[in-house]
């Protein structure tokens, strides 16, 4: 199994999440990137991806790869801490940077316009947030999130959960081992 | 009162059309208007902004939907802003090129999060569908009276009321033909200036 974890956490901190999916970096089949540490320009909405280069971003960098391995991956796991109930800046640029990945073209998707899909196949969607301090109206905006983003990157399977940051690490584990059982991916 | 445009763009479309239409309404009500462009504060850092914010009573964000949430350079403006935009109102106005406008929902619950954490007084969003594209060249009128009747809520300091709300949402053509004419515009644009079609594959190996 292709693994692909997007780590969305800003440089200066981190997480007790982001140090068990560290630990997975050993498996061959899994490749972590540290968003971060990545210089990804951020997408310019001038819809080249979908009108006049289909499927690709004409911003030739870091971007570009992260798309190409995205669609190459059988799941994709994306780490960031819930901001304002929604991704980081940090995972987000990268994100922006996926609608090469999907058609310009809409059509009727579980009776709501969605753009059409480009390839035959897309990753499972594994989505975590983290919360250093506990908000219940944060959570529920991240989940609906995650609930919209698969409808529109059509994922095989998906899952997403929002981890606190005072959970003990044992407990940790174990929920990201069900988060990601949930969505048939095993690390 | 002072009132500063959060442009939350890169490009210069619908979002700022949008913007500047409420703007222009909040000028009438005796407003002094300013704006910034979020996606600068990628390069100049994002002291300007923040002064531009401290000066400022009321904050309009003005944003494209990205991926079912802000765009990035947004989304980074606003963990600038987290903890320097205490006891400034705030509202937004979101749009989609879906023709639902439902698909802002997200988003703007996230603008609203984020008045939240930053302790500023959320005074509602509005929610546009279909895009730049059915805006037409001068704005509508059904936008503009929903800018409109926002601007005078917003400069007694007021909730934008859900009539402005429900104008601003309202479908300009029906779906079904926002559907066939937008498809057929896209094919046509990439055959005569696609350099490959429509569905291709590149990234897949």
């Amino acid at each position: 199994m292709n693994i692909l974890i997007l780590d969305g956490f800003p440089e200066n901190s981190s997480s007790k999440l982001q140090a068990l999916l560290l630990e997975a970096q050993a498996d061959p089949g899994v490749e972590y990137i540290s968003l971060a540490k990545t210089a990804i320009k951020h997408c310019k909405g001038c819809f080249s991806c979908w009108l006049i280069t289909p499927g690709e971003c004409v911003i030739q960098d870091a971007g570009n790869d992260v798309a190409r391995k995205y669609i190459n991956s059988d799941a994709v796991i994306l780490l960031t801490p819930v901001t304002f109930g929604g991704y980081s800046s940090v995972l987000k640029k990268a994100l922006d940077r996926m609608i090469p990945n999907i058609c310009g073209l809409f059509t009727e998707y579980q009776g709501e316009t969605h753009h059409v899909r480009r390839y035959p196949k897309y990753p499972a969607l594994v989505i975590l947030g983290v919360q250093n301090t506990a908000d219940k109206e944060g959570a529920e905006i991240f989940y609906e999130l995650a609930r919209r983003n698969s409808l529109n990157l059509y994922p095989t399977a998906m899952a997403s959960h929002v981890f606190s940051e005072a959970t003990e690490m044992e407990q940790l584990r174990s929920g990201l081992k069900s988060a990601l059982a949930q969505a048939g991916v095993s690390l | 009162m002072r009132v500063l445009l959060l442009m939350g763009s890169p490009r210069e479309g619908a979002s700022l059309r949008l913007g500047r239409a409420l703007m222009a309404s909040l000028k009438e009500q005796g407003l002094a208007t300013e704006e910034y462009y979020l996606v600068q504060g990628l390069t100049q850092g994002w002291g300007k902004l923040e002064s531009a914010v401290r000066q400022a009573d009321l904050l309009i964000l003005s944003s494209p939907l990205y991926v079912d949430s802000l765009p990035a350079p947004t989304i980074a403006a606003l963990e600038a802003l987290a903890d320097n935009a205490a006891g400034k109102r705030m509202a937004a106005i979101l749009n989609c090129g879906f023709p639902e406008p439902f698909h802002n929902t997200t988003a703007l619950k996230i603008c609203r999060q984020f008045a939240r954490r930053a302790g500023c007084t959320w005074l509602g969003g509005m929610s546009l569908s279909m895009g730049g594209f059915s805006l037409g060249k001068g704005l509508s009128r059904r936008v503009r009276i929903s800018m409109k009747l926002a601007a005078q809520a917003l400069a007694r300091g007021e909730a934008i009321p859900d009539r402005a709300v429900h104008l601003a949402a309202r479908k300009p053509i029906p779906k079904w033909l926002y559907l066939l004419v937008l498809n057929g515009v896209f094919r046509r644009v990439v055959r005569k200036h696609g350099k490959a079609p429509i569905d291709a594959q590149p990234y897949f190996h």
